[in-house]
């Protein structure tokens, strides 16, 4: 199946004791069948938010305003029911850390069945044989020997190619991976993003890849989201986000990343000063306190979405068209 | 000038034992070696960046320096005076401290941050007549407001957790800080102010550090040397700058290739080294990385390369240490990817 994602002025609040906490705000996204989109950001962004908004999972707690739809049909306004079937057969998720997404007392080939459930169409053996196709293209090479296998049996790496293997088993048309290299060492993330870059030729859904790690993020995306405080500061076409940022919290989260540079740095570059409290959130611009080119109107106006280019888009008051 | 800390040969060896060896005890059961014979020195002064994929061994090499775990066999000298019993790695830990993985997990809940930062001086019995001017004193060496000592750990953001280690690292004014992995977790914008924390106190009060970290990118920038371990051995060390330049090992070539560049013009070409970390459990024969060496050779597979040096500080295990020559490097580049081509 494949569609498009949609989030067009999208807001989350989570209701708690200390007051709503504005997790999100007026976030606007867009994919495409095809596509692979980043979503990068530091901790404390919203992007675990946005995914979970994605995925349809969101708290009881939390309250949406705007819309964010797949393939046109409103996701916040199903039911339980056809949230579930939505997320089994065209939405799935590969978290951060895929030991606490299998289940430790079954085996790997029972739980990836499991994971067929709504194929009413193939039986047991059928759901097995492509179980073993399955982890044979995300690169395990013993798969029959594998699926007798316990999650604590495999290593990490192998986890994050099962969790892969599940999530494509189901042909979603919306491959959501959070994190997906965070938990592994770098021999092995550079693997990962080789599966992943491999596994987009003959996929046509969209993949979506929230990372922290700007590496991760410029290797994998065709377009990108800068987010910082709940807010889509800066998105665009992944070339002109790192060597074109405009926003000056893209600027200086780029300036930021250590392996940028090949010289060896007496003082690693930092962003002076701290996330806003997201329960009062500003109603100027959000990186105004830690802006270093803020203007009059930033503390009190909230800035304006520039269009930049076609698809290049900063929320700024000190950039223009 | 003396070195502070020299360690030679030392290992540490675990035996596996299931239940019902313990029960017989039929015949000793072969060590495993989580650290094998690793030699080397730190100056007064200096940073040596320990690097290494998890299951390396680099924990496990900084607690056995400190005596944390019990070393098996080797030597370990601190000032130039062996340590050896329980009361000698009393003493160094003394004039040394070390800075655990998770700031938070490694901070008593129950706990405020001003009585744990007192916990050192209690623990060593060193007379301190006023404890909070003494625990202001450092949370103002690590920038935190004085007000800090009053909080509990779980009152402190990751970067705050942080600099709260460093400041109990530095209760005792040591000579050897040993940091774990110091930004793991941390955001971008934040590790870079714990590094540059620690660097200028490195500055102000001149004490030795050893930084554990698998994060190539930002050991690059605070570190004078390195030293690269592979399945428990040292298997490259040289000055930082001309292992990156120049790696010799092919483990640390691959390390360096592996890192992904936030630069989405020099996107890599697949993965420089396919498989996974072998288990010390089952330590492949001869060089331990020829299982996934995109240079490997038969010898490689049949006898054990010696550590040897191979320039001005550059040591290296390996039979076929890379050239420095951009020619070789290279031809190392397009071996990883035929080797690549095979196996996938």
């Amino acid at each position: 199946m494949s569609g498009s994602l949609a989030a067009s002025n999208l807001s989350v609040r989570y209701e708690t004791p200390g007051g709503s906490v504005h997790a999100l705000r007026h976030v606007d996204i867009e994919a495409h069948p095809g596509e692979v989109i980043g979503i990068v950001g530091e901790s404390g962004c919203g992007k675990s938010t946005l995914v979970t908004a994605m995925a349809n999972l969101l708290p009881a707690n939390a309250r949406i305003d705007g819309s964010i739809s797949w393939n046109g049909i409103e996701l916040a306004k199903l039911d339980a029911h056809r949230q579930r079937l939505l997320r089994g057969d065209e939405i799935a998720l590969v978290s951060q850390d895929p030991m606490t997404a299998f289940n430790p007392v079954l085996t790997i080939g029972d739980q990836l069945v499991d994971f067929q459930h709504h194929r009413k169409d193939l039986g047991r053996a059928e759901k097995r044989a492509r179980i073993a196709a399955m982890l044979g293209r995300v690169g395990i090479s013993d798969a029959e020997r594998r699926m007798h296998s316990y999650p604590h049996e495999l290593s990490g790496g192998m986890r994050q190619r099962v969790a892969i293997a599940a999530a494509l088993l189901t042909d979603p048309g919306l491959l959501i991976a959070d994190e997906p290299t965070t938990a592994l060492d770098v021999t092995m993330e550079a693997q990962i993003i080789h599966l992943l870059r491999e596994l987009r030729r003959d996929y046509n859904g969209i993949i979506v890849i929230v990372s922290h790690h700007l590496g991760v993020i410029a290797e994998l995306c065709d377009r990108v989201y800068v987010m910082y405080a709940g807010e889509v500061v800066e998105s665009g076409e992944v070339d002109a986000i790192f060597h074109d940022a405009t926003h000056p919290y893209t600027q200086a989260l780029l300036a930021c990343d250590p392996a940028r540079f090949q010289q060896k740095l007496d003082r690693l570059p930092t962003i002076p000063g701290m996330l806003p409290n997201l329960t009062q959130p500003p109603c100027g611009c959000v990186y105004a306190p830690r802006c270093d080119r803020v203007l009059a109107s930033c503390g009190t106006v909230a800035p304006p979405l520039v269009e930049l280019s076609a698809s290049h888009v900063a929320r700024c008051h000190a950039v223009s068209s | 000038m003396n070195p502070l800390l020299t360690v030679e040969d030392l290992s540490v060896s675990f035996v596996r034992k299931g239940l019902l060896d313990r029960l017989i005890e039929l015949e000793p059961l072969p060590g495993f070696n989580i650290i094998d014979r690793v030699t080397l020195s730190l100056m007064p002064g200096e940073t040596l960046g320990l690097v290494g994929e998890s299951g390396s061994g680099k924990t496990t090499l900084a607690r056995s320096i400190l005596g944390l775990v019990r070393a098996t066999a080797g030597r370990i000298a601190f000032e130039g005076k062996d340590v050896a019993t329980p009361a000698d790695f009393r003493a160094m830990r003394r004039r040394s401290a070390m800075m655990f993985q998770d700031p938070i997990a490694s901070l008593s809940p129950r706990l405020r941050i001003g009585t744990l930062l007192s916990e050192p001086q209690i623990i060593q019995g060193v007379p301190t007549p006023d404890r909070r001017a003494a625990a202001a004193a450092l949370l103002s060496l690590v920038g935190l407001p004085s007000s800090f000592a009053d909080r509990f750990p779980h009152e402190l953001s990751g970067g705050q957790a942080r600099r709260v280690g460093v400041a109990r690292a530095l209760a005792m004014k040591p000579r050897l800080l040993l940091a774990d992995e110091p930004t793991a977790g941390l955001d971008v914008s934040v590790q870079g102010d714990v590094l540059n924390l620690i660097g200028e106190l490195k500055r102000q009060l001149g004490f030795a550090a050893m930084i554990v970290t698998h994060n190539l990118a930002m050991i690059r920038h605070v570190s004078d040397r390195l030293a690269i371990m592979y399945l428990g051995r040292l298997v490259e060390t040289g000055p930082t700058q001309e292992v990156f330049s120049a790696p010799r090992h092919p483990y640390t070539a691959t390390l360096i290739q592996s890192e992904p560049l936030p630069d989405p013009r020099r996107r890599s070409h697949g993965p420089a080294v396919s498989g996974e970390i072998p288990s010390v459990f089952r330590r492949p024969s001869g060089c331990e990385f020829h299982t996934r060496c995109p240079a490997a050779q038969p010898r490689c597979g049949a006898e054990a390369p010696a550590y040897r040096e191979v320039g001005a500080g550059r040591m290296v295990r390996c039979h076929f240490p890379l050239e420095t020559s951009g020619q070789e490097q290279e031809a190392f580049s397009r071996a990883s990817a035929n080797k690549k081509g095979k196996t996938t």
